[in-house]
């Protein structure tokens, strides 16, 4: 087994290879994820996203990878029936989110404790479920044209993405993990067919975990409030921004981790599973048929998918 | 008549002597075996077994401790059971990575 930490998009990364071989590439990943954050950071003014963010309402030929970052996060919004969108640009600046977290001031956030925040009861989806208002692509130049007064934010569909990319090319040296801070993609059963063990940190108790994983393959994410949060003008805030008010959500859920099919997907639907908040979210969840997940509330109990059991 | 009523006196002295020396003699002879008797019964009264001190002269290994002169029990071994993951499969259970809210 060989690993590679090292920092990157505001997070910490692992890189790992179930392989002797003694060159598998590993020291190239950092540089695959610094140009993916090149392109799809939206806190770097010389990004290929800022630019296109400061280009509203006119057509831009994008990257590849701008490109197929933007089709996912669209995908996203359909399974999410809206739920995830990257049009929450101007929403999380509103709510303070504007520079990269280290920047906002981390150490004036209280700790978290269960019953902190008042349980929220909107449980229902947007009611315009097409693809994000206005927002134009065009396939054969790779185009797009966003609506005015809005910027695209991928989050972590932006890492989901990118652990995936990653996993696949590290993949061809034999199997591989990326954690892409804490969304996993996994290329494959380890060298002896064996899952790979994942732990789910314990939003409560830093440094803990609450559950081990054993995947053999696809994706896990998990969705929080537990870390980005601040406050600005008295009021806590976090980075889960809920489309439907435009604002932080209001959920009793503290994290959601989702296992899925691909790491894309098991963040977005983790996202959408916290916005619902934990009763409508885990019953959502359930009708997801490639979807295994647990919620651990602000009570401090944890909920579970019946799938999750074959994962534990 | 005076030096022969002193020659008996010398007589009666030489006697006195010699007796004395006779008797402490014997008592000599007589008090060292009641030591060795003493001391054969004082070690019939020790528990079966008991070796008694161990003479300061044993020559000690680091680490050993040595208690009312018997030697200290071994320690208990450590045993390090291996964890096998929840699948009893025997792959390693311990997580290569952990998934939380970045």
């Amino acid at each position: 087994m060989q690993r590679l930490d090292f920092r990157a998009m505001g997070s910490t990364m692992r890189a790992l290879v179930d392989s002797q071989d003694p060159q598998p590439a590993l020291e190239d990943v950092p540089e695959w994820f610094e140009s993916w954050e090149q392109t799809l950071s939206r806190f770097r003014m010389d990004s290929e996203l800022t630019r296109l963010n400061k280009q509203a309402g006119e057509p831009v030929a994008v990257s590849a990878d701008l490109w197929e970052v933007c089709a996912v996060s669209i995908k996203a919004y359909r399974w999410t029936r809206g739920l995830v969108s990257p049009l929450v640009l101007e929403a999380m600046n509103r709510a303070g989110y504007d520079r990269d977290f280290e920047g906002i001031g981390a150490a004036a956030v209280p700790e978290l404790i269960p019953g902190w925040d008042v349980p929220s009861d909107s449980a229902a989806f947007p009611e315009d479920t097409s693809d994000p208002a206005d927002l134009v692509l065009d396939a054969p130049t790779r185009t797009l044209c966003l609506p005015l007064g809005t910027g695209l934010d991928f989050g972590g569909i932006a890492k989901g993405w990118a652990a995936e990319q990653a996993a696949q090319r590290l993949g061809r040296f034999g199997p591989a993990l990326i954690s892409a801070g804490g969304d996993i993609a996994v290329s494959g059963p380890r060298a002896e067919g064996e899952p790979w063990a994942i732990s789910v940190d314990d939003p409560f108790h830093p440094g803990f975990s609450i559950e081990t994983i054993y995947l053999e393959s696809g994706g896990v994410a998990t969705s929080g409030r537990d870390r980005r949060h601040w406050i600005r003008s008295g009021r806590l805030k976090h980075h889960i921004i809920d489309p439907r008010t435009g604002e932080p959500a209001e959920t009793d859920v503290v994290t959601a981790t989702v296992i899925a099919a691909d790491a894309i997907r098991a963040e977005a639907l983790a996202k959408a599973s916290l916005i619902l908040g934990g009763k409508a979210g885990i019953e959502w969840l359930e009708r997801q048929e490639d979807a295994a997940a647990l919620v651990v509330l602000e009570s401090g109990d944890t909920l579970f998918t019946s799938s999750m059991e074959s994962f534990l | 008549m005076q030096n022969k009523s002193r020659n008996w006196t010398d007589v009666r002295l030489i006697i006195s002597s010699i007796s004395i020396a006779v008797s402490l003699g014997f008592w000599g002879v007589m008090a060292s075996k009641e030591k060795v008797v003493a001391s054969v019964e004082g070690e019939a009264l020790l528990p079966n077994g008991s070796a008694g001190p161990a003479p300061m002269t044993e020559v000690l290994v680091p680490g050993q401790v040595i208690l009312l002169g018997a030697p200290a029990p071994a320690p208990a071994s450590t045993q390090q059971k291996s964890k096998r993951n929840r699948r009893g499969d025997g792959g390693g259970g311990a997580a290569v990575a952990s998934t939380g809210s970045s």
